[in-house]
């Protein structure tokens, strides 16, 4: 495998300062944030590199599930976080905490014990990476599925209340809402197994390919995660989904909307 | 002497409310009403008429308490009680692409024509029919629900007056045969007078409560 050296990293991120102010020229006015953002990658990769050598080596499963657990916690503090109304409390985060790890974890326990099976089954190269695929994939869905949501709650008060007061229970006058929320958290998962082998190259099959494995090997273990991701999205999105749209709603099945605030 | 004894199915008291009281409303309200009563309700703009209805409902959160047949809301679950006492708002919604998917079962042409309404109407898309067409056909919508309460928030602002007789026959009708009760938001005061049995008047501070001879 050919090393990459600091300084030729240094050197590709000229492009994006440059990017940005080619945008700034162009009234771009986020320009700080792309700026900050890719910054945060570097720095969060960087770190994420040396404990995982370290995590690596140490050999001791309580690291393995510190690093999961921080992963996972931040996950559902970035699908909170995108989202336009997000819930007053706790609430907000907690939901896209449960929905991943109902899914992707449990998704991920399987296929180590079951399909993998590497000696002792937690083992960091595996479990780490193989959760970080399924977390960076599913929070996006659940983040877009809540989004829309909660936006569509806002807007489509009146069509709610309306079958509520025709006596229709709170789930019932949320259909079409979670049916819109499912439709955009799920048209990008969709999108993006129809493009993998002719439009994009996946990125841990291209990873695998360049670290010298052989291409066919590496497509197995990218089709293993690619149904992975799309079971552990699908899922995950409809958990989140349910439990937000119930929390909506308070014990007389009226509709709450105080319960979000607009960000 | 006592008429209302001489009409078995009226039951007195049968849609009760103590101290009903919820945001917007600036004094908790007391009224009783009997079956087959058509409670006129009117006042100022902001005066809390619309939440005092959506409360009736269910709809929002309130204090005090409400009573259809000796039956307490608390007691009821909420879609039960909102199928009993049903809200039809100012504004209707719509949240399906056709307006038949909204009917549990399809009116006729001859029930549609009772409100002067068209069939052809079954098949549009609710953003191409006029507010007013769409209020009649809410208020059939939520009719075939058999509701015991009715709970009518402006739903004749809209229409021509031969439609607004249309629709005031028809409520008559419903709640006579029903033994049902209505009460109904109108700042129309003929309307008042061709429909009321009991009045509610809404003022800044407290209300009216009146009885028609």
């Amino acid at each position: 495998m050919i090393l990459i050296s600091y300084w030729d990293l240094a050197s590709l991120s000229i492009l994006v300062f440059l990017l940005g102010v080619f945008l700034w020229l162009n009234g771009f006015s986020k320009v700080k944030q792309l700026w900050l953002a890719t910054a945060r990658m570097v720095v969060q990769l960087l770190f994420m590199g040396v404990w995982l050598s370290y995590v690596f080596y140490a050999d001791n499963p309580i690291w393995i599930i510190l690093v999961g657990l921080i992963m996972l916690t931040a996950a559902g503090y970035e699908i909170s976080k995108r989202q336009q109304y997000r819930f007053k409390k706790l609430n907000g985060w907690l939901f896209g905490f449960l929905a991943l790890s109902m899914t992707s974890l449990v998704l991920l326990m399987i296929t180590l014990t079951v399909i993998i099976q590497p000696t002792p089954w937690y083992e960091p190269q595996y479990a780490i990476t193989l959760l970080g695929m399924l977390l960076g994939n599913s929070m996006t869905a659940i983040g877009l599925g809540m989004d829309s949501l909660t936006r569509s709650a806002v807007q489509s008060k009146a069509k709610i209340e309306a079958q509520l007061a025709l006596g229709k229970t709170a789930k019932q006058s949320m259909n079409f809402i979670r049916q819109q929320s499912l439709h955009s958290a799920m048209i990008p998962i969709i999108n993006m197994l129809v493009a993998a082998g002719i439009i994009s190259l996946p990125g841990m099959m291209t990873g695998q390919i360049l670290a010298g494995a052989d291409p066919m090997e590496a497509v197995k273990y990218q089709i293993m995660i690619m149904l992975l991701i799309v079971t552990s999205t699908g899922f995950g999105t409809l958990i989140a989904v349910n439990i937000a749209s119930r929390k909506l709603f308070d014990s007389r099945q009226r509709l709450t909307l105080d319960v979000l605030q607009k960000h | 002497m006592p008429q209302t004894e001489t009409k078995s199915a009226d039951k007195k008291g049968f849609f009760k409310i103590e101290k009903l009281q919820a945001k917007g409303m600036s004094v908790a309200i007391d009224l009783q009403l009997n079956s087959q009563d058509i409670c006129m309700v009117s006042g100022p703009s902001g005066s809390g008429k619309s939440q005092f209805f959506k409360a009736l409902a269910d709809l929002i959160e309130h204090t005090g308490k409400v009573q259809l047949d000796e039956q307490a809301l608390q007691q009821i679950c909420p879609e039960n009680w909102r199928v009993q006492v049903m809200y039809f708002s100012a504004e209707t919604a719509w949240w399906e692409d056709m307006i038949a998917t909204h009917f549990e079962t399809l009116p006729n042409a001859q029930q549609l024509e009772t409100i002067g309404l068209d069939i052809s109407m079954l098949n549009a898309n609710p953003d191409s029919l006029s507010s007013g067409e769409k209020q009649r056909l809410a208020l059939l919508r939520g009719l075939q629900y058999q509701p015991k309460v009715l709970l009518l928030d402006e739903i004749t602002a809209n229409l021509d007056p031969s439609s607004e007789h249309l629709v005031e026959t028809m409520v008559k009708e419903y709640v006579q045969q029903n033994h049902a009760i209505a009460l109904w938001i109108s700042h129309d005061s003929e309307q008042t007078q061709r429909m009321a049995t009991t009045t509610l008047t809404f003022a800044k501070q407290g209300y009216k409560i009146e009885t028609m001879g």
